[in-house]
């Protein structure tokens, strides 16, 4: 874990390399290939830094400590996280179909749920409370546009 | 300066924006309090409503209400429980908490917030004095000057990174400068980098991307690490909030010479308030008698006091460079760089003369909003703290659902929350990596402007010749080079494992 961080070098190595790549085949214009800044100037620099700053990251002896964040690491709660994440996409993709306050609902009642919490009663009311609340702060006092519920029950996406 | 102040004057109190920056502050104090929101994140939470008030006015009135409250809430959070929401408040711990284990909470709260209203008033003074100076001297700079001066901040911010972190913080610096240039850029039509996605035309929403940075791997970090979330559900008793006329003299003095530190500490970019607040730290307990030195780390109040009002007064020197330059001067003010923009106001020189509403109401607004955060704080700090006790099982969904709603209202499209949570997932194992993601976002916000200042000062001269040819252009990337270098090559200096 220690050496994860050249892990990541590598990785922003081979993304500055591929960035360079895209910035390089570039379509320009026939009048934007004689002008002295180009839409790829800049993008051709930030590559060639990108990969200098990556391999000297690589190549130069790490003397600097790993994150404090990676202490006890093993003992991290890798499944929950990876089902918090989960419900996180799962409301982005359900937030326009479901409406705000299904969706919303959902997700506090199923994560405070793989989280610990036993009361159902107290999570469903906390979710609906919480939706409720945030949709009339920003759609009704705001004037944000927020789809309140699934279509078939009259939202609109 | 009078007139300008009358003008601010007029614009901030109004009844409106006094109610404005109420709110700001209590809604900072009280979000800031929650270790997976600093300012940073709060802030581009309310840009969406900010952005919504439509008077620019008022909308930067409730950010640096917001501000301040935040910076103030986190402290809280350092002093009650240890946990420090952002870095800027993690040397108010040092003697913050010890002084809460031996009850003493609430007189380390009260010093907190006197100390942070002593700060915050004399920083806005100060402000009041040099940014019309700094504002003058920077009309004399061209797009050029303007493009080396990009350059020197984004060197600054990475050489402050921390020891050892420099190359990181580089890496950091040049990947949000690229993500900067997703979507089609000012002097350009077409789309770059987009790889077909249609939602990518116009780059990278700035919220997005700071919640995916800022407040997903924090409730990443929340759910991960169950002991240090846990460590919130612990209560404090706060009790006896008075401090005497001895400690009063004692404290004087360290927010005297804080304040001015802390400021000018500030107003260059990239040292903000965490090195502010260490730097007011290690000064303060030089500078304390022997006795008194062996109490830092023991709950000094010196040692509270000292990074308490160093913080919030480099606050406030951190708006120079962004009101008089347009470049942040950290990572907070990067993100309220950014909501200017998005209020179709440009920060620089001439933000003064075109828009002096906007300009004085900011730093009327800076006055007020010490003094709200003080009458607010000090009766409610007993309450406030009990939302430290919200359990972590619903703690942490509303923290990932706010960083999501934040990314939705600004775009209202889904594929934001996407890219978002992608984001998140990336930043939280960069964290891991212990790469600092501060001059991402810095990167990001001053990507654009760097582009467009290249590309205008390169047609004028017809290449890269402008570089050496303006002296001042020459001078100041002199300076951002020997910024870069010195760092790296004092770390390969150091003997390891120091």
């Amino acid at each position: 874990m220690a050496r994860i961080d050249r892990y990541i070098a590598l990785a922003l190595l081979a993304f500055s390399v591929g960035y360079g790549y895209l910035a390089w085949v570039h379509p320009l214009l026939p009048f934007e290939a004689r002008m002295p800044f180009k839409p790829n100037t800049m993008p051709l620099g930030l590559a060639a830094l990108g990969i200098l700053f990556s391999s000297l990251l690589l190549l130069m002896p790490n003397s600097d400590d790993p994150s404090k964040d990676v202490d006890g690491w093993r003992g991290f709660a890798w499944k929950e996280t990876a089902l918090l994440i989960s419900f996180a996409i799962a409301y982005a993709i359900v937030l326009r179909p479901f409406g705000f306050i299904v969706s919303t609902t959902l997700f506090i009642i199923l994560s405070s749920r793989v989280l610990g919490e036993t009361n159902i009663i107290r999570s469903i009311t906390t979710g609906i409370i919480t939706s409720g609340l945030i949709w009339y702060l920003v759609d009704e006092v705001l004037g944000i546009y927020l789809v309140a519920m699934p279509a078939i029950f009259g939202g609109s996406s | 300066m009078i007139e300008g102040l009358l003008v601010g004057l007029q614009a901030a109190i109004s009844p409106f924006n006094i109610l404005m920056v109420f709110i700001g502050c209590f809604l900072g104090t009280f979000i800031g309090m929650l270790p997976g929101l600093g300012p940073m994140s709060i802030i581009a939470i309310m840009i969406p409503i900010a952005i919504q008030l439509g008077d620019p006015a008022s909308a930067l009135i409730l950010l640096s209400g917001v501000y301040y409250g935040a910076i103030f809430g986190g402290s809280t959070s350092s002093i009650l429980i240890n946990a420090p929401g952002v870095a800027g408040t993690v040397a108010s711990s040092f003697d913050g908490y010890p002084m809460a284990r031996a009850g003493q909470a609430g007189k380390a709260l009260t010093i907190a917030a006197i100390s942070s209203f002593a700060g915050g008033t004399i920083g806005a003074i100060l402000l009041m004095i040099f940014a019309p100076v700094l504002s003058t001297v920077a009309k004399l700079f061209w797009s050029a000057e303007y493009f080396a001066l990009m350059v020197l901040g984004l060197t600054a911010i990475a050489a402050f990174a921390g020891q050892g972190k420099i190359i990181k913080a580089m890496c950091m610096t040049v990947f949000g400068v690229m993500l900067a240039t997703v979507g089609e850029s000012a002097l350009h039509n077409a789309a770059r980098f987009t790889m077909g996605i249609m939602d990518l035309q116009s780059g990278i929403y700035f919220v997005t991307l700071v919640m995916g940075l800022f407040a997903l791997p924090e409730a990443i970090f929340l759910i991960l690490d169950k002991k240090r979330s846990q460590a919130m559900a612990n209560n404090n008793k706060i009790e006896n909030l008075r401090i005497t006329k001895e400690e009063a003299r004692e404290i004087a003095p360290v927010i005297g010479r804080q304040s001015l530190l802390g400021f000018f500490v500030g107003v260059l970019p990239g040292a903000g308030a965490t090195m502010a607040s260490f730097l007011g730290y290690g000064i303060e307990r030089n500078l304390a008698p022997s006795g008194e030195r062996e109490k830092f780390g023991q709950g000094s109040i010196r040692g509270l006091a000292a990074p308490e009002t160093a913080n919030n007064a480099a606050c406030t020197g951190s708006f120079v460079p962004m009101l008089t330059l347009g470049i942040p001067g950290s990572g907070t003010t990067a993100i309220l760089l950014g909501a200017l923009v998005a209020l179709s106001i440009t920060p620089g020189p001439r933000l003064m003369e075109d828009q002096p509403e906007v300009f004085w109401a900011v730093i009327i607004s800076m006055y007020l909003g010490n003094l709200v955060l003080l009458i607010l704080n000090l009766p409610l700090i007993p309450y406030i703290a009990k939302l430290l006790t919200v359990p972590r099982h619903y703690l942490i969904p509303f923290v990932i659902f706010f960083s999501l709603i934040g990314a939705y209202i600004g775009q209202n499209n889904a594929t934001e929350l996407l890219i978002m949570i992608a984001l998140g997932c990336m930043a939280t194992v960069l964290r891991f990596g212990g790469f600092p993601l501060p001059p991402m976002i810095i990167g990001f916000i001053l990507g654009g402007m760097l582009e467009d200042n290249l590309g205008r000062a390169m047609r004028k001269a017809g290449g890269m010749e402008f570089m050496w040819e303006r002296p001042m252009t020459l001078a100041i990337l002199v300076l951002a080079l020997a910024l870069l270098i010195y760092p790296i090559l004092k770390d390969r200096k150091r003997p390891s494992g120091e």
